[in-house]
């Protein structure tokens, strides 16, 4: 019934024939005259062609058969709405909240989605009934004709395709060359992914944002004083910036200069036994994942903290403190990296002078890396803002009611009421989630603008020594 | 002359300048030597501390208090059709229209169907059934089946009511397993070793086993300081720790005990059973499952987007603006929080493409940002490290460029690039804050399965410990350490792999 679903499975299939053919008849050719190119480069050419197409077709499809089915939906939806809310009050004015249609057409899709993989028994649930349970089993027969069209096209593409490509295959057909230029066509197509992805990143953030902006004041959120949001309606996010601040600060004074004074031992007093244990053992503290991090937090620290100082265990000084324990081998391995790339006759002429060790490393060896470190200082800084799981566990989910809070107090950050708006029940399309996405283009754009400071930084006073 | 003379005398000797400050900095030098070990020594003391209170706190889960008890087998089962459920996978049945599978009609066996609750059930009588059906109908069998004969046998040895607190699901689950495998004891007596409660298994491994012997002395300490407030207060309070909310279930739990009943035994649940609402039968096997799916599909992105832009970028690109662009793009990308890349994947692929929610395949992708530009900087490192003349040997024998490149230069370059790709790997493995964004750390008990399943919801060991531990209760603190125990290991094990193909396969040029 649902055989349209393993569409790629019919495409790796189609293109293994058209291999095979597209080898066969060149080894036929082969047998009277030479060959421009290997009898498996003109079934790779075929191959590659049917590939390309194909999987252009099929998502082709994806994107705007399930475009226009969102579009259709929606329509749909708001008719029934109006009418529904017509029938309850036939005098009044029918004023439709925009969130509340996309809520009942999010059901409504998920529904018909249930009833394409067998789920459910088509006779509606709770929110899908009636005109609702129409509308759900037409989008799914919509799917299903989509589907089958998309089968039915990749068919006549592949024929097309394959009869095409067999009717050029020739002797003096040089298809090595055509090949080569495919594949590197494909290389520059995966290097533009990257760049692809930041800008998916920017638009699709941007967009969302635009959505929360025309409901909150876009001066009233960068520059608010207050963030309520379950009674209040107040989307101000200077809180959350500060709680960002702090709980980075915290991490940062904590981590440099253990990092720092790491760094510097290992790659200058250290003997290379003693390096080779050091560093893979700091490497262990960068391998171990966040979420470990963040129980450490709540489970150990926390406690110990509240025993010892009488600190409240979800506090800004634990949370930081643990995010700069995260944060420590990024600054050492970074800054040990930019240390050992001073020439060693940097440190040969200091010491030839009589400078001490120390000397030689405060007043030649230091000043020469400090470019290097400070970018490594900057990334750690971007890294910490945008930590999310130890905050998320062992901070609050509310901002503290001062603006400042002292270190010993809970507060919240930007992360954390990321996570909080994205995951919990609430309505699709309200504010509370659209500030999420307000919030993630602003700690996005922050994170970048680091980052480009911190290449500036270092191309700009890196020191050439050869 | 003279005038020379006296100001030669008058200026210091280099060597006593020297002689007086070295003192001032001999004693710099030590004590920056001194706070560059101390930092180090601070490091690995932190390092040591984590490692153990991780290891400390969740090897405790892979033991767990088990009751012996003498248990009699009821007659017969209800079961609820709509749980029908395959005993080797724990999937739950159904036939091609999708309708709940039930393959043996109630009334041809003679049993009665009845509903309770709105629900539609059958009760089977078990003596009217043969092996086979009887197999089938316990492995249909709901739990709390078995509640009752529990309650009975712990009451029978206690002789208390809340006895019947010291077990949950994983006991009734425990004794549907064992009706599986031995049929003949349905109405029969047998001892079955059976799973405490959860909270109560973890009181009772702290310092719960103790209590009792405790408790005595600690109340006649409390009647003596009957006139010192504050101590009565302190020793109040150490008995509220010592026996927090057991206190009712101490004299049930003691005469099981006494009959040497209580036993703490090695646990592998957290390897064998599947996710589970109550902490004494939760494992984590579904997470496992969901975790091979996902990395998988992370793997697959990755290693070909990875690997492919590296060869580009390290042997194709002319060197310019786009170069520069695509250059400083990769980097950022390693910058962006990953919390930006889980948006990401909920705005553009599960809302825009249409990939459903929850899914190893959503998963995968998202995860594949994550470990990507690792992958590419390390792959093109190993690239950098290739010899030129290797690549000029190729050109001059009149392969073309693409040729010297892919069959010459990727080859000597491989296994730097796979070192990089399991480190990139390693790093989508802990990964958490993303999966949040897409929705997979919903509780999941069954775990996909088959080629579907990368289109079936599903969650990681990462994800599980956050799961796990937002439930906020000891036991479940528990598991999620242990968890912890077995992310880490597994990331050990990538970390061991990729260390020993640099050593195997890395040549010296």
């Amino acid at each position: 019934m649902n055989a349209h679903f393993y569409w790629p499975i019919l495409i790796i299939g189609l293109s293994i024939f058209a291999f095979i053919a597209a080898k066969a008849k060149a080894k036929k050719l082969r047998k009277n005259k030479r060959l421009a190119s290997l009898p498996s480069q003109y079934g790779l050419w075929l191959m590659l062609w049917c590939v390309i197409s194909l999987i252009v077709v099929g998502f082709a499809f994806s994107v705007f058969g399930n475009s226009w089915i969102k579009w259709q939906a929606y329509q749909d939806v708001a008719q029934a709405m109006v009418v529904e809310e017509q029938a309850k009050a036939p005098n009044k004015q029918v004023s439709l909240d925009k969130s509340m249609i996309t809520a009942r057409t999010h059901s409504v899709e998920n529904y018909a989605k249930q009833i394409l993989q067998n789920k459910v028994d088509g006779k509606g649930n709770r929110f899908v009934k009636g005109t609702y349970l129409e509308i759900a089993k037409n989008i799914a027969k919509l799917k299903q004709v989509i589907g089958w069209g998309r089968i039915a096209a990749l068919v006549v593409v592949a024929a097309t395709i394959l009869l095409w490509g067999y009717k050029k295959i020739s002797v003096s057909f040089k298809v090595r060359a055509r090949n080569e230029r495919i594949y590197s066509g494909f290389l520059v197509m995966t290097s533009c992914f990257a760049v692809l992805i930041t800008v998916g990143i920017f638009i699709s953030l941007f967009v969302e944002s635009i959505h929360f902006f025309t409901k909150i004041n876009i001066f009233s959120f960068l520059f608010g004083t207050e963030w309520n949001v379950q009674s209040g309606d107040k989307y101000g996010a200077i809180p959350l910036f500060i709680g960002t601040i702090l709980v980075g600060s915290v991490a940062m004074a904590f981590a440099t200069p253990i990092g720092l004074l790491s760094a510097v031992y290992m790659s200058e007093y250290a003997s290379p036994k003693m390096r080779a244990i050091l560093k893979p053992a700091l490497e262990i503290l960068a391998g171990i994942p966040t979420v470990v991090y963040g129980f450490f937090a709540v489970v150990t620290v926390g406690p110990i903290f509240k025993s010892l100082f009488n600190i409240r265990g979800d506090s800004i000084i634990v949370a930081g403190l643990v995010m700069g324990i995260m944060i420590i081998p990024y600054i050492s391995s970074l800054s040990d990296d930019v240390i050992s790339a001073v020439p060693q006759r940097l440190r040969d002429g200091a010491l030839g002078l009589g400078s001490t060790q120390s000397e030689t490393i405060s007043r030649v060896v230091f000043p020469a890396a400090l470019p290097g470190i400070i970018g490594g200082i900057l990334l750690a800084i971007s890294r910490a803002i945008g930590e999310t799981m130890i905050v998320v566990m062992a901070l609050s989910r509310a901002p503290s009611n001062k603006l400042f809070p002292p270190l010993s107090e809970s507060t919240t950050t930007v992360t954390v009421t990321i996570v909080d708006a994205l995951t919990g029940d609430t309505e699709f399309g309200s504010p509370k989630v659209l500030s999420a996405y307000a919030l993630a283009l602003t700690l996005f754009l922050a994170t970048l603008a680091l980052n480009i400071f911190a290449l500036y930084i270092v191309r700009k006073y890196r020191e050439t020594y050869d | 002359m003279t005038n020379i003379t006296t100001t030669q005398r008058e200026r210091p000797l280099i060597k006593d300048a020297v002689r007086t400050t070295l003192r001032r900095r001999y004693m710099f030098e030590y004590i920056f030597r001194g706070f560059g070990l101390g930092a180090i020594g601070l490091a690995l003391v932190i390092l040591s501390f984590l490692l153990y209170s991780l290891i400390s706190q969740g090897l405790g889960a892979f033991s767990q208090t088990h009751f012996t008890l003498d248990i009699t087998y009821p007659q017969s089962l209800t079961v609820s059709p709509s749980v029908q459920r395959d005993p080797e996978t724990n999937k739950i049945l159904k036939d091609d229209k999708g309708n709940y599978l039930f393959n043996f009609s109630a009334s041809a066996l003679g049993n009665i169907a009845y509903e309770r609750e709105g629900k539609k059930k059958i009760r089977f009588n078990l003596s009217q059934l043969s092996h086979d059906e009887l197999k089938a109908v316990v492995a249909a069998a709901e739990p709390n089946n078995f509640k009752k004969p529990l309650r009975d046998s712990l009451r029978a040895i206690s002789g208390e009511k809340s006895s019947s607190k010291l077990v949950n699901v994983g006991a009734e689950m425990q004794l549907r397993k064992y009706l599986q495998k031995h049929p003949d004891a349905v109405g029969q007596r047998v001892s079955v070793s059976v799973p405490a409660q959860a909270d109560f298994d973890y009181w009772w491994r702290h310092g719960g086993k103790e209590a009792h012997g405790q408790i005595e002395g600690l109340d006649a300490q409390i009647a003596a300081a009957a006139n010192d407030a504050e101590l009565s207060k302190k020793l109040k309070n150490q008995r509220i720790r010592l026996l927090g909310r057991f206190e009712p279930l101490l004299p049930a739990v003691h005469a099981l005990d006494e009959k040497n009943l209580v036993s703490v035994e090695f646990s592998s649940r957290i390897f064998t059973h599947y996710d589970a609402s109550e902490a004494d039968y939760a494992g984590l096997r579904s997470a496992i499952v969901g975790t091979a799916y996902t990395m998988l599909v992370t793997f697959l992105i990755s290693f070909i987007f990875g690997i492919t832009a590296a060869v580009w970028l390290e042997e194709f690109a002319p060197k310019g603006r786009m170069f520069d662009i695509i250059e400083v793009n990769i980097n950022n990308l390693a910058a962006v929080p990953s919390i930006v890349k889980g948006i990401l994947g909920l705005l553009v692929f599960q809302m825009l493409i249409g990939l459903p929610r929850g899914t190893p395949i959503l998963g995968g992708i998202v995860l594949s940002l994550v470990a990507m530009p690792t992958i590419i900087v390390a792959s093109r490192a190993a690239l950098k490290a290739v010899p030129s003349s290797l690549k000029d040997g190729a050109l001059g024998v009149g392969a073309s460029n693409m040729q010297a490149v892919f069959q010459h230069v990727v080859p000597a370059a491989l296994p730097g690039m796979l070192t990089g790709t399991i480190i990139g790997l390693a790093q989508a493995l802990g990964e958490t804050a993303p999966l949040l964004m897409i929705g997979m750390k919903a509780y999941v008990q069954t775990p996909p399965s088959g080629f579907d399943g990368f289109g079936e919801s599903a969650t990681t060991i990462a994800a599980t410990i956050y799961n796990w531990f937002s439930l906020g209760k000891d036991s479940f603190n528990e598991l999620a350490s242990a968890a912890i125990l077995v992310l880490l290991f597994f990331l050990l094990c990538m970390n061991a792999l990729a260390v020993y193909l640099r050593k195997k396969f890395e040549l010296d040029w």
